[in-house]
């Protein structure tokens, strides 16, 4: 499998699409930092949990819009011309499946990667900040219940139809517009901008960072959604009912 | 290897029968050429056999067993070219083949380097599949069917695109190796099946319409081939299929197959493409 | 196939497109929006509701649905796979100029139907302030040009890109900006929602008009630009992006043009008449501006100005005439005006003088210096012509600037020089030359003489109780004269809002709050003899009070306000805040100076606060006023940059700003009031605090600047110290 997966890497990464939306996701990122991070959060410090919540949570929808960019490849009509003749190789379809996934996560961390890096530029340079271990929290909280969730969503949404790649493109687009608040809030960022308000003031003048556990259920019950969805994924393609349908 | 498909019968969501309760029996080793009109049920034959399709009736049996119970095994010992495919334009012709050996468990590189040979595409290896010819995309096509020790060779129209030379080269490459394998072949070059064919399967309208040695379907066309001469304006007799027109200091040599010659024709030696057309046109006149 | 014939071809194609009849049909309902989910504009005026809004939205929406249309239709040919059939018939290029071309009459046919179909409805719900020119020029001038923008930019994108989801994605970034922090408040970035804060019922809209139509023109020539540029990125011979870049820009025109068409839209940008190019923050220490050393050498004996305004072109030309004796000939005047403005010449007696017109815009003025020779008697005059640019640090909101065939409205360095070098007169003449319906208002008192000229304007002329920072306005207006507690009030107005002004009542209202205060702070006291002017003004914010007048904005009076009594606090209320200035104006409360909060504005907010709460209840006063107050200062307390002003030098100069102003405006209006309410508390209650203002009024109106009154004065009136006051 490692094989495969060198080519779903080359394939995905080394290619100028992905080069292009990595530069986007930089670009928005330093963008969201420099206009509305800058800020604060409730009324934090600019390098509070709460803020650095907002941030990962501002730029998710754009990540997950290169998610699903790339998992799009993977349901797109040239795929399946391809697929005629994969699917007719002896490759277990479920690890097969999920070594493309591996190839999308690897994508996603590495996006990850930059854009912690652009904020840690950020911190330094504006803030002589360097206490990242306090952004470990809001990391976990924001990023992995989401990109799971998008990736079993997308897998699933991409074995139904590839037009509805389109559609949650445009669903993650509108998020970046829309602001929801409260503990469901997909992405986070009403959250992250409201329920701090709601605390009471530590020492240092603002509420430490500290998620209801409300939040956390939503948290996790995104992420049981999401390997929910994989897991019927995993179900559908194991069944094979419809021989002439695609797969991952 | 043996492969049996009993009274199979396809129908597509929308309706449309594809096969209607065809048996075929394929032992190895053997070459068999598919022969028939366009939308007869060739390639869905042929996807059935994969198992990329399920029956609406019928089974298919691999050694014996239901096919859809060994698929692993089915798809282990198979190559196949499709009739219509896609390729990973963004990487070489090396890496591609290289990713499809691992789709299929092979991780020896020397198999690569057998099929580039085979398929005469080492030169390039390492060009980019989106800046290869149609007739180049074609052979990649059928390297990666070739790649591994395949014991069941499943090619839809395989020959299409490539020039004269290459299409003599493959055909021969592919009767080679139906020394000890199947190899399925669907065309409509009937010249090929011709060559290297030690059956033919000839189907249309999802109903098989012979099955047997070339010279078994060229036998029965005997007496229902036969040459005359026509003048421009002249009507084709009733009854006939004109195989061929040549223009002669005489006037236009024509070339029929009919059920009945007419009394001016002359009876000639038929070829196997005379026989399938007699073959095609005599299941129509029935119908 | 010629490019019209390849056009004709097109044009009929989408009109039997489903897809393009689709999305022609959905760009007619996208208006519908603007009625209630999509507010850019200020709902308060009739226009805007009923046509400013509908009309953003459509534009926006609509925007986004052609640019959809853009990108599926040049996909078409590759989706479908009949390029290499149609680029065997005739040029790629070609074919994607006819398509645009196509695409740009389609949707401009598409917003013919839809400006027809709203005409009925508007027609209807605007009555009397219907305006079918305003009408026209919002779809002509506001949604149709942005749709072409947003349709070329997105058939662009895909040129380029040859990818559906690629030139998806860089669109919607595009569009992104547009909504963006960044790029909001300004005219010339929002190419796909153009800023428009308020649309005006009763006054003008043409500069509105005027500055979007500029930035839909320079926005076309950068989508241009940027199409143009896109043709040589068209695949061809089967290349990739590259090979059919450097195949395409043989065709030396093509690039040509392309930069052509983006520099001559930088060059719009560059140099936009509309906005000055000041700080983003209004400068309030440049009234006290040091002066140049060489005034004291210059005396002026007599000033007059000659201004006509231009309301085709939008400009002011005029002409400032100082009888001066210069007794140094060899150090610098200089004077302050609207960095809009051109001088013309600048003579003294019959020579002529070099001048620098320095590049130091500040609060809407720019400096001009020259040398005045030593002379005695001599008039320097300064002929100066142009169009008023609006103060950067204001322009997101407008600032009311205008001269239009309907209003005119120039004040300050708008008008004439201002803050000069040199001493001038108590009184100067004016005259100025105006479209003939409209009636001026110079420093809020009306102007009697006129003369009429045969080119359908009228000259005003009058002597005017100052030499500089004259404000002039000029309207259809209609006027109701009062009496109230002893003085002559002027209620001035543009006269389209006659009715509502007798429906709602407006004097009374206005007497119910000048006796409020009259029976608890006492009689008003200001330095002009029991007149009062009070007018309506273009605007979207609230109002501004100074000695003996009031203007407001015009949404005060508007029905969308009237007609809701809860809406008090925002919006109707601000007339009483207006008019309650007028006790606390003549008390010369230091304005940014000493305290951080203390202004006269502390003073009326809380003054406007209890006559709410007189009016309507405890319970409504507090939720509407005490309690917006406190949230406000609770905010400001815990901002991180409030806890931590160390930080705030850190930031970029427009957050700065940002976070300055908003500390500002809470400081005057949330924080000052709830340090008046403390200490009412403090000495004893409403009845104790009223007497205190009472005796506060009596002894310090009048002082005006020369003896400001001070926060300590107000905490010695009230005997009570700083810490006392101190918020927790």
């Amino acid at each position: 499998m490692s094989k495969i997966l060198k080519y779903e890497l080359k394939r995905q990464i080394f290619n100028k699409f992905f080069i292009g939306l990595l530069a986007i996701n930089g670009l928005y990122a330093w963008y969201t930092l420099t206009s509305d991070i800058i800020a604060g959060t409730a009324y934090t410090a600019p390098f509070s949990g709460w803020s650095f919540g907002t941030y990962l949570s501002t730029v998710m929808p754009i990540i997950s819009l290169t998610i699903l960019f790339m998992m799009s490849r993977y349901f797109s009509k040239k795929e399946k011309q391809v697929q005629v003749i994969t699917s007719a190789t002896p490759v277990d379809p479920i690890r097969f499946m999920l070594t493309r996934c591996t190839a999308i996560t690897v994508g996603f961390i590495l996006i990850i990667t930059v854009l912690l890096i652009i904020s840690a530029y950020f911190y330094i340079s504006f803030f002589k900040y360097y206490n990242f271990t306090a952004f470990l929290l809001p990391i976990i909280y924001t990023l992995i219940p989401s990109y799971v969730f998008i990736l079993g969503l997308g897998i699933l949404a991409g074995r139904v139809h590839q037009g509805l790649f389109y559609v949650l493109m445009l669903v993650s687009l509108a998020l970046c517009f829309v602001h929801i608040s409260g503990a469901f809030d997909f992405f986070g960022r009403g959250y992250y901008n409201n329920y701090p308000i709601t605390l009471p003031v530590s020492a240092g003048g603002e509420p430490a960072f500290s998620v209801s556990d409300k939040f956390l259920l939503a948290r996790l019950a995104y992420l049981l959604l999401g390997l929910g969805m994989l897991t019927v994924s995993i179900q559908s393609v194991k069944r094979k009912a419809r021989r002439d349908s695609l797969r991952i | 290897m043996k492969i049996e498909a009993n009274n199979i019968t396809m129908i597509y969501p929308s309706g449309k029968k594809a096969l209607q309760n065809i048996t075929v029996k394929m032992e190895s080793p053997s070459l068999i050429g598919i022969l028939g009109p366009n939308g007869a049920g060739k390639t869905t034959l042929m996807k059935l056999i994969i198992a990329g399709l399920i029956p609406a009736k019928g089974e298919i049996l691999l050694d014996g067993e239901p096919l859809l119970k060994q698929e692993k095994r089915l798809k282990a010992a198979l190559g196949y070219l499709p009739q219509s495919f896609g390729l990973y334009d963004e990487l070489p012709v090396w890496q591609f083949l290289e990713y499809m050996a691992a789709l299929k468990g092979i991780s020896n590189k020397k198999a690569i380097k057998d099929v580039l040979e085979q398929t005469n595409l080492s030169e390039q290896r390492k060009t980019r599949i989106g800046a290869l010819s149609g007739g180049q995309r074609q052979r990649v096509g059928i390297a990666q069917a070739l790649l591994g020790n395949t014991q069941l060779l499943i090619l839809d129209e395989p020959t299409v695109g490539l020039d004269p030379e290459e299409r003599v080269k493959f055909r021969n490459l592919f009767s080679e190796m139906a020394q000890d394998k199947i190899v399925l072949l669907s065309t409509h070059i009937v010249e090929d099946v011709q060559s290297i064919c030690n059956r033919v399967l000839v189907i249309n309208d999802g109903q098989i319409m012979f099955d047997g040695e070339p010279a078994a379907l060229i036998a029965q066309t005997i007496g229902h081939v036969g040459v005359y001469v026509s003048q421009i304006g002249d009507k084709t007799p009733d009854g006939c299929q004109v195989v061929s027109k040549v223009n002669t200091a005489k006037g236009i040599q024509c070339r029929v197959v009919a059920k009945h010659l007419p009394s001016f024709a002359e009876a000639v030696e038929p070829t196997l493409e005379d026989a399938y057309l007699y073959c095609i046109d005599k299941g129509e006149d029935g119908r | 196939m010629k490019l019209f014939s390849l056009f004709r071809v097109e044009l009929r194609r989408m009109f039997h497109s489903k897809i393009c009849l689709s999305v022609a049909a959905l760009s007619l309902f996208t208006p519908l929006f603007g009625y209630s989910l999509y507010i850019p504009s200020s709902n308060v005026v009739m226009s805007g509701k009923y046509l400013a809004n509908p009309v953003l939205a459509g534009t926006a929406i609509g925007a986004v649905l052609f640019a959809v249309l853009a990108i599926i239709e040049a996909d078409r040919t590759y989706r479908a796979r009949i390029n290499a059939l149609i680029d065997s018939i005739s040029s790629p290029v070609k074919m994607a100029m006819a398509r645009i071309l196509a695409l740009i009459g389609f949707l401009t046919l598409t917003g013919l139907v839809c400006t027809i179909i709203y005409l009925p409805y508007t027609i209807i719900k605007l009555d009397y302030i219907f305006d079918f020119a305003t009408y026209l020029a919002s779809f002509f001038i506001i949604m149709i040009p942005t749709w072409w923008i947003s349709t070329i930019l997105a058939a662009a994108l895909y040129q380029i890109t040859r990818r559906i989801e690629l030139s998806g994605l860089l669109y919607a970034g595009c569009v992104y900006l547009c909504y963006s922090p960044y790029f909001q408040k300004s005219y010339f970035t929002r190419w796909i929602n153009p800023l428009i804060v308020t649309y005006s019922d009763g006054f003008s809209n043409a500069y509105t008009f005027r500055i979007t139509l500029y930035t839909r023109i320079l926005w076309l020539a950068i989508a241009g630009g940027v199409f143009v540029f896109s043709l040589t990125c068209i695949r061809r011979y089967q290349r990739n992006l590259i090979g059919s870049f450097w195949r395409g820009i043989r065709k030396v025109y093509i690039p040509i043009a392309a930069a052509v068409l983006v520099v001559a839209g930088a060059l719009l940008w560059r140099g936009q008449p509309f906005v000055d190019h000041g700080p983003l923050e209004f400068d309030y220490n440049h009234m006290n501006a040091t002066r140049l050393s060489s005034s004291s050498n210059s005396i002026c004996y007599n000033v007059s100005f000659r201004i006509t305004a231009k309301p085709i072109s939008g400009t002011v030309h005029g002409i400032a005439q100082y009888t001066i004796s210069s007794s140094n000939g060899i150090s610098e005047d200089s004077f302050w005006l609207n960095p809009g403005y051109r001088i013309l010449g600048l003579t003294y007696g019959s020579k002529k003088l070099d001048f620098r017109t320095l590049d130091n815009d500040v609060n809407g003025e720019r400096q001009t210096v020259f040398t005045l020779p030593k002379a005695e008697n001599q008039i320097l005059t300064v002929e100066y012509e142009g169009f008023p640019a609006l103060l950067r640090c204001f322009s997101p909101t407008g600032w009311g600037v205008e001269v239009s065939t309907e209003y005119v409205s120039l004040n300050n360095a708008y008008s004439v020089p201002c803050n000069t070098s040199f001493g001038l007169p108590g009184s100067s003449w004016l005259e100025i030359t105006l479209p003939s319906k409209l009636t001026p208002i110079v420093e809020h008192k009306f102007v009697d003489k006129h003369t009429d000229n045969k080119d359908g304007t009228r000259t005003w002329k009058t002597e005017v109780q100052c030499s500089q920072y004259i404000w002039i306005t000029a309207c259809d207006y209609s006027v109701i004269p009062f009496t109230v507690a002893g003085i002559n009030v002027d209620l001035v107005y543009s006269s389209k809002y006659d009715k509502n002004m007798r429906s709602y009542d407006i004097p009374n209202a206005i007497k119910s709050v000048f006796d409020y205060c009259t029976s608890h702070q006492g009689k008003i006291r200001f330095s002009d003899n029991r007149r009062m002017m009070l007018l309506q003004r273009n605007g979207s914010g609230g109002g501004n009070a100074s000695d003996g007048w009031v203007e407001w904005d015009e949404p005060i009076f508007t029905s969308v306000n009237l007609s809701n009594p809860l809406k008090g606090a925002n919006a109707a209320e601000v007339f009483a805040h207006e008019i309650i200035h007028e006790w606390w104006g003549g008390l010369g409360v230091e304005c940014h100076g000493g305290d951080e909060c203390w202004s006269s504005e502390g003073l009326t907010v809380y003054t406007t606060y209890r006559l709410m709460k007189e009016k309507y209840g405890e319970l409504y006063s507090k939720q509407n006023y005490v309690d917006v107050w406190q949230s406000k200062v609770d905010a400001q307390n815990r901002g991180f940059y409030y806890r931590h002003p160390e930080y705030l030098e850190k930031l970029p100069e427009r957050y700065q700003a940002d976070l300055k102003i908003a500390n500002t405006d809470t400081n005057l209006y949330c924080r000052m009031p709830l340090m008046i309410l403390k200490a009412e508390k403090l000495v004893g209650g409403e009845e104790k605090m009223d007497k205190i203002l009472r005796t506060i009024q009596e002894n310090n109106s009048g002082n005006g600047y020369a003896k400001p009154f001070t926060y300590q004065d107000f905490l010695d009136a009230c005997g009570l110290t700083k810490e006392e006051l101190e918020l927790e």
